[in-house]
């Protein structure tokens, strides 16, 4: 490693550095193969309970009278008994319903669900008939969401995966820190959408806040009706007919497609400048303040 | 750190002390500590004030048997200033030991009398106006409501707070709502932190404001009636307010016969918002709205920087 | 000669040319400038902190004499088992009151996190992921294991959640209260990138906020979330850096979780900015008390346990930590200490690799570690023998638990945790203050009435 000096590297792109520090050749060294596993410890590695479900095997939960509790212990009880279909009657903005599910299931809410709903979930196909608060979908990992009204704050952050879907529209920080999937709004965004998004795609129908995509890492954000102001390091980039192709198939897939088409859209990418800020040229620099 | 609630009904009367409470009790999660109401009536003559006060805080209450001769009295010295000032009292009711309710009838200077009445380090005036009923007090909705009779109560408009203390006591003073003294029927509740608080205080100070508590949330009382007395409109208060006031938050204002919401640049703190024509709804939380409203609506989420201001 | 003229006989230790030392602008506070002017930024640094302030150097214990029993040194029982979380269903139950705080995979070498993993695990005590993701061999060698649910939320991921016996919220850290963590490119490498969904080679700053909760109102909700998830089986731990020591604790308990960490300012970094770690936070000895008292006004004690980390080196802080009134500590940097950090090993050439000395290298940020520890440069990593450093990390969980039980004995406590504030002493006005315990050989704690009920 010594023999890289600090002159050299910042002489290099991002690609010789990278390949320069050795970070290409990722290998563990030959002491740590070495190690021999003692087997018992192997039980704290077991990974959860996936029930083996059947979705034409259909019920029904009044959570009126429930707690959030109670409702997510029914849903995980129902699933080990083979219920495929489960549905949500009157959660009545119910928090955190649904959050965990680590398996396929269709779930059904009928009705609007509170903070946190269904996040932390890794297969399940979900779909809300009514409207969710902050930060549905959280930290996804795969599976869909598709939510019928409108959505609030945070929606999808920290998402890795699967299709988040909002028909109406969502409040501010869309897709904040969004690692992976797909985010779709049908209707319009507020302000810092994509702030800090690292991966995946998000795709807004209507009309985006001030700072979209503000200090984006990569990723793509395609928004279809005027954008506020875009943020630090969020750049436009000119829409091929790979995008058109993609928007076209995503949003006929949710029913979202505006009449116009997808050739209106603005695609939005990562400036990347920030991606190693330490090298900026000093004028560049100021580029956070 | 608190949850927000408000409602206002468009040209008619229902039971908002009802609607407040089970709004607030679906509240109870986001602020422990205490639980207040703004809710406003119909209003009758013009000279007739209703008028809340309250002459002990919670640490008060723990110093033993000689607050009850201290809370009668500072009660007495009160009766004596409303006399000096030509108000007649047409009915005084103890609510808690600690808590009074007044209705005054009264021409003259009421900004006068009550600064007098305030003069008293353990008095505080937590409201006056002509429609303006506003009661703070430690516990949830519930246990306010019930102590307070405020289950019946009929109005036009309301908002409503549970508080999460956070750099300031849990006590009495530092809970919300705030009235905008001495200005009537203003009062304000509001989700957030105000991190330019001691240098827009020292500014009001300035001017001739008074601070009861050290919660920030004060501040947003003051700065709205000080704005209000100097001829700016509901709308226009709390438009300069977002670019004045430094950190996020979420405030409702209710005036004799409207009611207001701003949200900070960063809109960070929640607000859901239902809007029909006789009714519109707003909380940090659904499930608030949800308590009134069992059926199927719409709601949303305002956006940063978004001002709004209904009329009753 | 008088008048300052050159003279060839100079008096040693005397120069007549100097009028002194600017304590202002000394020697190193010039090179700052230079080096700043220079590079247009923030100077980057690893290791804790660098300046003088009231630790726990300046408290002593008090032991019994006469007027106590003392328990037999070394032969008679002094319970050390602690558990945090008590109310959860499953509570952290750990053998010894010192675990490993949560250092990230990518900071630290894959080796480095094993090791770490294999000592707590043979001091029956536990670990803590950090940021960036579960690696799944540190999971498989600890038994008890703290999964991080950090700002970033670089590589959570449910699956691995439900494998954890607890689950930190990471909200703000000692050493740089209020600011998010930082990776420098040369340490995000392939596979570090991939576990956090990076672009390889990235200087990594990590958010400030959480993304999905922007209060502690948000909070409870999130606490809820996280309960549900786990079935409510483990304990949830907010971490929190000593700022505002008092309020925040009280709104954290408020929040309802297991247990509160609290990260005193002299708490490390493998990479933050010089000033961010110098200049923010206050020292644990202050924290510690005030989170108690936090803790305590609200009813919650025995029920929400509090971790205390930050500049702990030796069982003597363990002790003083615990009196104070801390149920657990967490140890980062002395840990990596065990494991090889500034030490001057045979295959290491400090000047030559990274331009300092042993014992004064700082350059955790740069992933040059010449031990092996903060790096992800396979050959260096080569230089840690996790074998031998998981013995080493072992041997340190336990000295620093059998030094702790030594200062409890003395004090009369068959139980680590009977130590209470009463048996320390402050040697200056400022720790007697800060400590809330009186100035030795005096009945009188500085700024404060009555220091039993503070």
């Amino acid at each position: 490693m010594a023999s890289v000096s600090d002159a050299d590297l910042k002489k290099m792109s991002q690609e010789e550095r990278v390949t320069a520090l050795g970070m290409r050749t990722e290998q563990l060294t030959g002491k740590t193969l070495y190690i021999e596993f003692d087997p018992e410890a192997e039980e704290r590695f077991t990974y959860p309970w996936a029930p083996d479900v059947d979705f034409n095997k259909r019920t029904e939960i009044d959570t009126d009278d429930m707690t959030t509790t109670e409702v997510n212990a029914k849903i995980r009880d129902l699933m080990g008994e083979g219920y495929g279909t489960i549905v949500l009657k009157n959660p009545r903005g119910k928090h955190s319903l649904g959050v965990g599910i680590l398996s396929r299931l269709n779930l059904i809410i009928e009705g609007s669900c509170g903070y946190f709903g269904v996040g932390l979930i890794d297969g399940p196909n979900v779909r809300i008939n009514g409207r969710v608060g902050w930060s549905c979908g959280e930290n996804m990992m795969s599976g869909t969401i598709v939510i019928e009204k409108n959505a609030g704050s945070t929606f999808g952050a920290a998402l890795r995966g699967g299709d988040l879907v909002c028909r109406g529209s969502v409040g501010s920080r869309t897709g904040i820190d969004m690692k992976g999937g797909t985010i779709l709004v049908g209707g319009d965004t507020g302000a810092l959408s994509g702030f800090m998004m690292q991966r995946g795609r998000m795709v807004v129908c209507g009309n985006a806040g001030k700072n979209l995509g503000d200090s984006m890492y990569d990723g793509t954000i395609y928004v279809g009706g005027e954008i506020k102001s875009l943020g630090v390091d969020a750049v436009e980039a000119e829409l091929t007919d790979l995008d058109k192709k993609w928007l076209t198939r995503k949003l006929t897939q949710y029913g979202l497609m505006p009449q116009k088409g997808v050739d209106h859209f603005t695609k939005i990418v990562a400036g990347k400048q920030l991606w190693n800020y330490d090298n900026l040229e000093p004028t560049e620099k100021k580029l956070i303040l | 750190m608190c949850g927000i609630a408000g409602i206002i009904h468009r040209g008619k009367s229902s039971n908002v002390g009802g609607e407040m409470t089970a709004m607030l009790q679906a509240l109870k999660h986001r602020g422990p500590d205490s639980t207040g109401y703004a809710v406003y009536g119909e209003g009758g003559d013009p000279k007739d004030y209703i008028m809340r006060i309250k002459v002990a805080e919670a640490e008060d209450r723990k110093t033993g048997h000689g607050v009850h001769k201290l809370i009668a009295d500072r009660i007495a010295r009160v009766d004596e200033i409303l006399a000096e000032h030509g108000a007649k009292v047409k009915s005084k009711e103890a609510i808690r030991e600690y808590a009074l309710r007044y209705v005054l009838s009264h021409d003259g200077d009421t900004a006068a009398m009550a600064t007098h009445i305030e003069e008293d380090k353990g008095t505080e005036i937590l409201s006056m106006g002509n429609g303006l009923e506003l009661i703070k007090d430690l516990g949830d909705a519930s246990d306010v409501a019930g102590a307070y009779g405020l289950n019946d109560f009929t109005g036009t408009h309301g908002i409503g707070h549970t508080r999460m203390a956070t750099e300031s006591d849990v006590d009495i003073k530092s809970a919300h709502p705030y009235w905008a003294f001495p200005y009537n029927d203003i009062s304000v509740v509001h989700n957030g932190q105000i991190t330019n608080y001691w240098i827009m205080r020292r500014e009001m100070e300035r001017k001739g404001h008074r601070f009861q508590s050290n919660c920030d949330s004060e501040l947003l009382a003051v700065y709205t009636a000080h704005n209000l007395k100097n001829g700016m409109s509901l709308e226009d208060s709390l438009k300069k307010s977002i670019s004045e006031i430094d950190g996020v938050f979420t405030y409702l204002v209710a005036t004799k016969d409207q009611l207001g919401m701003a949200k900070d640049t960063m809109a960070a703190k929640p607000l859901v918002l239902y809007e029909s024509d006789d009714l519109i709804a707003m909380a940090s939380e659904e499930v608030a709205i949800r308590a009134i409203l069992p059926q199927e609506i719409d709601t949303y989420d305002p956006y940063d920087e978004e001002v709004r201001v209904w009329q009753a | 000669m008088a008048d300052g003229s050159p003279t060839q006989k100079k008096p040693i230790g005397r120069d007549t040319y100097r009028l002194g030392d600017s304590f202002i602008f000394p020697p190193r506070v010039i090179d700052d400038i230079h080096v700043k002017a220079e590079l247009g930024r923030y100077r980057m640094r690893g290791f804790s902190l660098f300046k003088k302030i009231p630790h726990w150097d300046d408290l002593t214990f008090l032991p019994g004499t006469l007027t106590r029993f003392v328990i037999e040194g070394y032969r008679e029982k002094c319970e050390t088992k602690t558990v945090i979380g008590p109310r959860a269903k499953r509570p952290l139950e750990l053998d010894i009151p010192v675990y490993i705080t949560g250092m990230s995979f990518g900071a630290l070498s894959y080796e480095a996190k094993t090791a770490l993993a294999r000592g707590a695990t043979m001091a029956g005590t536990a670990t803590c992921s950090g940021e960036g993701g579960m690696i799944p061999d540190e999971r498989r060698f600890s038994s008890k294991w703290f999964y991080q649910c950090i700002q970033s939320r670089y590589g959570f991921n449910p699956n691995h959640l439900i494998l954890a016996d607890g689950c930190e919220f990471f909200i703000g850290q000692g050493c740089k209260v209020g600011l998010g963590g930082h990776l420098m490119g040369q340490k995000v490498t392939d596979q570090v990138a991939e576990m956090r969904s990076l672009p390889a080679g990235i200087d990594q700053r990590s958010p400030a906020r959480h993304p999905d909760w922007l209060g502690p109102d948000d909070l409870a909700l999130k606490i809820q979330e996280i309960r549900e998830a786990t079935d409510w089986q483990i304990p949830i731990q907010l971490k929190l850096g000593a700022a505002r020591v008092y309020d925040d604790v009280r709104m954290a308990v408020k929040c309802d979780p297991d247990s509160i960490y609290i990260d005193g300012m002299e708490g490390s970094t493998g990479a933050g900015p010089h000033l961010a770690t110098e200049d923010t936070g206050v020292p644990g000895i202050a924290a510690i008390r005030q989170a108690r008292k936090a803790i305590d006004d609200l009813g919650k004690r025995g029920e929400i346990s509090l971790v205390y980390a930050g500049g702990i080196r030796n069982g003597a802080d363990v002790a003083k930590a615990i009196a104070l009134g801390a149920d657990a500590i967490a140890i980062g940097h002395s840990a990596m200490m065990a494991l090889n950090c500034n030490k001057d090993i045979p295959e290491a050439n400090y000047p030559e690799e990274i331009g300092t000395e042993p014992g004064h290298c700082y350059h955790c940020h740069t992933g040059r570690c010449p031990v092996g520890v903060a790096t992800q440069d396979p050959k260096l990593r080569e230089r840690l023998d996790p074998d031998a450093a998981a013995e080493r990390v072992y041997n340190f969980l336990h000295t620093l638990t059998i030094e702790a039980q030594l200062f409890a004995r003395a004090c009369g406590k068959t139980n680590l945790h009977s130590l209470e504030p009463e048996d320390l002493a402050a040697l200056t006005m400022e720790a007697s203050a800060m400590a809330g315990v009186p100035l030795a050989g005096t009945n009188h704690t500085v700024g404060v009435a009555d220091y039993h009920h503070l």
